[in-house]
């Protein structure tokens, strides 16, 4: 009987020892192992009276003994069922290491490709994408060209300052020297220039820069006091257009001739 | 030993957890309509500056060359541009070569399969016999319709004069 | 009765994780092909759905655009504005003074019935449409005298927040090349 209950704790004391799937078997072997009982008690009987005398005293029995008891019962019945039970052990630990190191590359990949994904060149511009986003710097930058290149011989002081707030960096430096080059000569001459956009198109686009194309028509009259009538030209200017965005505006910060 | 075998089903469960989420994290990427709609957009400008540049080229020192950028044009093109460039018939004359300087996409759309593009293109026309190249610069808009899986053609192209009624080029 | 007992024992573990990841890939696949069957079929109802909205804000702003009675100028004029957007919103606006004027002096009722449309061109997702409408004019003059005008409008739509309005209107020619 004593037997019997040293069995059936060892069988639960070792449970923790084998991780995994061991619990279910738990009442198969405390089964088994009450079955054997009666045929190993009778052989065994001197080494097993010795393991249980220590065992008896304390219900955790120690991992060295357990195994003692454990180990000899078992090898009655086949040297095989030995290997079964210390080999599962590692063998269920080095099963679940790498089932867990597997399924952690297969993330790591994962993420990895995702990355991959959505970093291309392609991806990081949002020229049309974000439809929104392009119809506003589209809108702020042609109607900025249009402002600043569009003055009549009274408004160049005002025209000046606009291009403040249009212009920013390298364009605001080139603009502000065009204009002083060419001021005098416009207020002599009486001429107006009027400058129409007349298509955008977003190349690039991201968060706070963004270029483009645009296509200017320009007119410029000429009010000569001696001519009749004044005189107008119209011109055809391409642009390639560098803005930043700043200050809840797409300002203008590089100016290319096409 | 408890302990070890919680923490194993614990690590067990993080990974799952962490592989689960990357595949989905992969899935959406794949599946993302923004990333697909920018990669065919690139794909309709590269494709519609390609042949802008052969519409607007042309070796005519020879018949036979001429002959053979006449059918560079129509392969380049559809719909009504490609029945248009097909009653063009090849002579010699001046050749040209073009490069598009810049090019944008005004409008998209994927459903259809139309797009819209505006370029500036530099055109150096060489007369025929020789001679010094004159450099012609050219603003241009063209309607771009998808033939194929990655291919775009033209279907329509025009010059944007100045404030002026619209004509349409015949090269 | 050992024999079962042993080669559970070794390989649980190994079979509940390979059938752990068989599930989910399963779910996954599951969900995926769901996801893709509903886009598929999204799609086309919500595009439909689309084109019917533009086709009627469309009809009905073209209509508002060509309706304008003397008497009452002002509302006229709003009515215009709210169904307008863009260069065409931009272009009314500031022509609202001197349009009034003339509309005040001519004494004039004009009034619109959309005789057909049609959507020519839908970019749902850039929210951007074309349409053509038949339309009868009817121009009554201050001697009570009215005539009737059919004209083929061209226009084009954009959608802000939600609503397709009016962002360029015109003509359509006669014969000949189309416009654009």
């Amino acid at each position: 009987m004593t037997r019997l209950l040293r069995r059936t704790t060892t069988a639960r004391s070792t449970e923790p020892a084998t991780d995994g799937g061991e619990a279910p078997e738990q009442p198969e072997e405390t089964a088994v192992a009450t079955t054997r009982t009666p045929a190993v008690a009778t052989t065994r009987t001197p080494a097993v009276a010795a393991a249980e005398a220590p065992g008896d005293a304390a219900p955790e029995a120690p991992g060295g003994a357990t195994t003692l008891v454990e180990g000899e019962p078992e090898a009655t019945d086949g040297d095989a069922e030995v290997p079964v039970r210390s080999f599962p052990a590692t063998w269920q630990k080095a099963a679940l290491v790498s089932a867990v190191a597997a399924l952690l590359l297969a993330g790591s990949a994962f993420f990895h490709g995702a990355h991959q994904l959505t970093s291309t060149s392609s991806a990081r511009n949002h020229a049309l994408t974000d439809a929104g986003a392009t119809a506003r710097v589209g809108g702020d930058v042609g109607e900025g060209l249009a402002r600043i290149f569009s003055y009549t011989p009274a408004s160049d002081d005002a025209v000046e300052r606009s291009a403040g707030t249009v212009l920013a960096g390298r364009a605001a430096r080139q603009y502000a020297d065009l204009f002083a080059q060419v001021r005098a000569k416009l207020v002599e001459q009486r001429i107006t220039l009027s400058t129409q956009t007349v298509r955008t198109g977003v190349i690039e686009l991201d968060e706070d820069s963004a270029r483009l194309l645009v296509f200017l028509d320009q007119t410029s009259r000429r009010d000569d006091a001696r001519q009749d009538e004044p005189t107008a030209t119209s011109a055809a200017a391409q642009l390639t257009v560098t803005a930043k965005f700043q200050g809840e505006r797409w300002l203008i910060v590089d100016i290319k001739a096409r | 030993m408890r302990r070890g075998r919680i923490l194993g089903a614990g690590a067990l469960v993080v990974a799952l957890g962490f592989c689960g989420t990357g595949a989905w994290t992969y899935a959406q990427a794949r599946t993302d309509e923004g990333l697909a709609f920018s990669r065919e957009r690139d794909t309709a400008l590269a494709e519609g500056r390609d042949r802008l540049t052969v519409l607007n080229s042309l070796d005519a020192s020879t018949r036979e060359h001429a002959a053979a950028g006449i059918r560079a044009w129509r392969d380049a093109s559809t719909g009504p541009l490609r029945t248009e460039l097909g009653r063009t018939t090849p002579a010699v004359g001046a050749s040209a070569r073009a490069t598009v300087t810049e090019a944008a996409l005004t409008a998209l759309d994927t459903r259809a399969g139309t797009a819209k593009l505006i370029a500036t293109v530099r055109v150096d026309v060489t007369p025929r016999g020789g001679g010094a190249a004159t450099t012609d610069r050219k603003r241009l808009e063209a309607v771009l319709t998808r033939t194929g899986e990655d291919t775009w053609r033209v279907a329509a192209l025009s010059a944007v004069p100045v404030a002026g009624a619209e004509e349409n080029e015949d090269e | 009765m050992t024999r079962p007992v042993r080669t559970p024992a070794g390989i649980r573990p190994a079979l509940a994780v390979a059938l752990v990841l068989t599930l989910a890939a399963g779910a996954s696949a599951a969900w995926a092909g769901r996801d893709w069957y509903a886009a598929a079929h999204d799609d086309s109802a919500a595009y439909a759905v689309q084109r019917d909205e533009a086709l009627a804000a469309g009809e009905q702003a073209v209509q508002n655009l060509n309706t304008l009675d003397h008497k009452r100028v002002e509302q006229g004029l709003d009515l215009w504005e709210s169904s307008t957007t863009g260069a065409l919103h931009e272009q009314l606006v500031e022509g609202r003074k001197e349009f009034t004027g003339q509309v005040r002096a001519a004494r004039t009722v004009t009034t619109a019935r959309v005789l057909s449309g049609a959507v020519t061109e839908l970019d749902d997702r850039a929210g951007r449409a074309r349409l053509l409408v038949a339309l009868r004019i009817t121009v009554t003059t201050p001697d009570s005298k009215s005539t009737d005008k059919d004209s083929r409008m061209l226009g084009e739509l954009t959608r802000t927040d939600g609503h397709w309005k009016l962002s360029a209107l015109g003509q359509a020619p006669v014969g000949g090349t189309a416009v654009g």
